[in-house]
């Protein structure tokens, strides 16, 4: 018995050691190979990623990443993972690459690979419609704000964030609390709840304020936008940093980011999605 | 009906027959009365949705998107299940080993499932594999990665059946050692073997102690279900919430899909009773 076992081992050892010395392709050459890239998404904003009338996904997200498929020659399939799990890197091949609005933030990169932005959007606050006492941003010192938990938002209030080729500047008030949600929506949802019943004011993307009280609470969310956005997070196409070889597909993602630039393509997408432009100059 | 007549064919006295009667009077009374309490609950329930002011408009547009997930919440918890009753009998056989090492790791088994949540399993058997993978490869194990990098579904059905197999061994413990100890003896003295014994006499009877308590982890099942829904898995529960936080109307979503979370329970009870009555038939009474 025992030493079938062992044999057993011996047998199993040979064949993953066989494997091994078998060629090591790039990420890029096995995407190639495949004929499919599969592409992470959060299907949790509107207009970046979301769930259609038909129940299918569409959005900005969704549409460059059919046009970064496109442009590499592959077809495109989707998977829609929890937010923390794509962030947290380890992958392990379920997807290759996320398009999914994700800002390059300094813990981000040392488990992930970024590409150049391919859009960038401003960070909003916003209070209830039928508030009058918060005029300015200074108002809300004090106050109770509501957030996406790990986001940008979040790090943010928390004095917690570091972009990469970001400079912030801090608010110099604190929050009396800051109330986080698995996901933006859930704060804008509290925020339309009423004036100060859960929240005074929430921290977002600006599209997505804009969307939610465009479309959003059956007949647009009671929500108004306040001052000017505090900073600009510019987004990334993301690669799993655990998988080797992957800096050929990071130098084509970048080539091809880049002649989405130049032709307009995502200049046209953000007017279409956002209805107005979103992406940075070069 | 059956009752009182057979009681009358046995020549009981009519005044005894008479209570009897008004006994049964007062069971059935007694049923409907909690059948009318029960509607009037119902009634006061969605009485309270309408006064919520819910968009039912909303709601019935995306009821059929979201059905469409049914079949992957079936699927995983049908499949978990099943490999919870193997894993459980495995378990509850190693509980009452007395093999020290078999004991002992069926003892850590049931101990370490049942101390963590099962939300933490879940992702440990989505993110924490691909990782030991990745260092066992370092290790020299090439290629053993990409066994351990599980997809969703198996993952989640993985997580699930290995938690509630850890409660159910418990379950089937309780159940074979419910036997009678004359029923060892018996088997013994017929001169079964251990095994035989435990498969011929013991595990057929505690089968029927089993089953109705495994119906109910199914249930349970079911309902944790969702939580495959993390690594992205289009069941239920993914689809109301991603609808719900699209439109920002999370409350009608949610509302919907545990509406349809309790009639699939509804379903599943009935099933159980019936099951529960079959299992039922050949008891007798303690003296027997």
């Amino acid at each position: 018995m025992k030493k079938l076992f062992f044999v057993g081992l011996l047998i199993v050892s040979f064949v993953f050691v066989g494997a091994g010395s078998a060629f090591a392709a790039s990420v890029l050459d096995e995407i190639m190979a495949a004929g499919v890239i599969k592409v992470s998404t959060d299907a949790n904003y509107a207009p970046q990623s979301f769930l259609n009338d038909k129940g299918e996904l569409e959005g900005f997200d969704i549409s460059v990443a059919k046009e970064v498929a496109k442009r590499l020659g592959v077809k495109v399939e989707f998977v829609t993972p929890d937010w923390d799990l794509i962030t947290s890197g380890n992958w392990g091949k379920r997807w290759d690459i996320s398009i999914g609005s994700m800002t390059p933030t300094k813990e981000r990169t040392q488990a992930l690979h970024f590409t150049m932005p391919y859009y960038s959007t401003p960070a909003q606050f916003a209070v209830h419609k039928d508030n009058t006492s918060i005029k300015s941003i200074k108002d809300l010192a004090g106050k109770r704000i509501g957030v996406g938990t790990e986001t940008t938002y979040d790090r943010y209030l928390n004095k917690d964030l570091e972009l990469v080729g970001v400079k912030i500047r801090y608010l110099d008030w604190k929050a009396s609390k800051v109330t986080t949600y698995p996901t933006d929506a859930n704060a804008i949802e509290d925020i339309a709840l009423g004036d100060g019943v859960r929240l005074d004011a929430v921290l977002t993307a600006k599209p997505t304020i804009f969307e939610a009280s465009k479309a959003g609470c059956g007949g647009g969310c009671p929500v108004k936008m306040l001052g000017e956005p505090v900073f600009y997070e510019h987004l990334s196409v993301a690669l799993d940093k655990s998988r080797p070889n992957s800096e050929s597909l990071l130098k084509k993602l970048n080539e091809i980011i880049d002649s989405m630039y130049k032709d307009g393509t995502l200049v046209d997408l953000s007017m279409q999605f956002y209805g107005t432009n979103l992406i940075p100059k070069l | 009906m059956n009752q009182t007549d057979s009681i009358t064919r046995r020549g009981i006295p009519p005044e005894a027959l008479e209570t009897m009667r008004r006994i049964d009077a007062r069971r059935s009374n007694f049923n409907r009365n909690i059948k009318i309490s029960l509607a009037v609950m119902v009634a006061l329930m969605v009485l309270g949705l309408v006064v919520l002011g819910l968009d039912f408009k909303f709601m019935a547009k995306w009821l059929g998107f979201i059905l469409t997930g049914l079949g992957f919440t079936l699927l995983v918890s049908v499949l978990a299940i099943s490999l919870a009753c193997v894993l459980s009998v495995i378990g509850a056989l190693g509980r009452l080993s007395r093999n020290p090492i078999f004991n002992a790791m069926a003892t850590l088994y049931v101990s370490l499932i049942r101390g963590t949540p099962l939300l933490v399993q879940v992702y440990m058997w989505y993110l924490a594999l691909p990782q030991i993978g990745g260092a066992l490869q370092e290790l020299g194990f090439v290629g053993v990665q990409k066994y351990l990098t599980l997809p969703a579904i198996p993952a989640g059905i993985m997580a699930l059946a290995v938690c509630y197999g850890a409660y159910m061994t418990e379950t089937v413990r309780a159940g074979i050692q419910s036997i009678k100890i004359g029923q060892n003896e018996a088997a013994k003295a017929l001169g079964m073997t251990g095994a035989q014994t435990m498969r011929r006499v013991v595990f057929p009877q505690a089968l029927r102690v089993i089953i109705p308590p495994v119906s109910n982890e199914f249930i349970a099942m079911v309902k944790d279900s969702s939580l495959v829904s993390l690594m992205g898995v289009w069941e239920l529960s993914f689809r109301a919430i991603k609808i719900g936080r699209r439109y920002f109307q999370s409350l009608e979503m949610l509302i919907l899909v545990a509406v349809i979370y309790w009639v699939m329970c509804i379903i599943l009870q009935t099933v159980q009773e019936r099951i529960e009555k079959h299992m039922a038939r050949g008891e007798r009474g303690e003296n027997g």
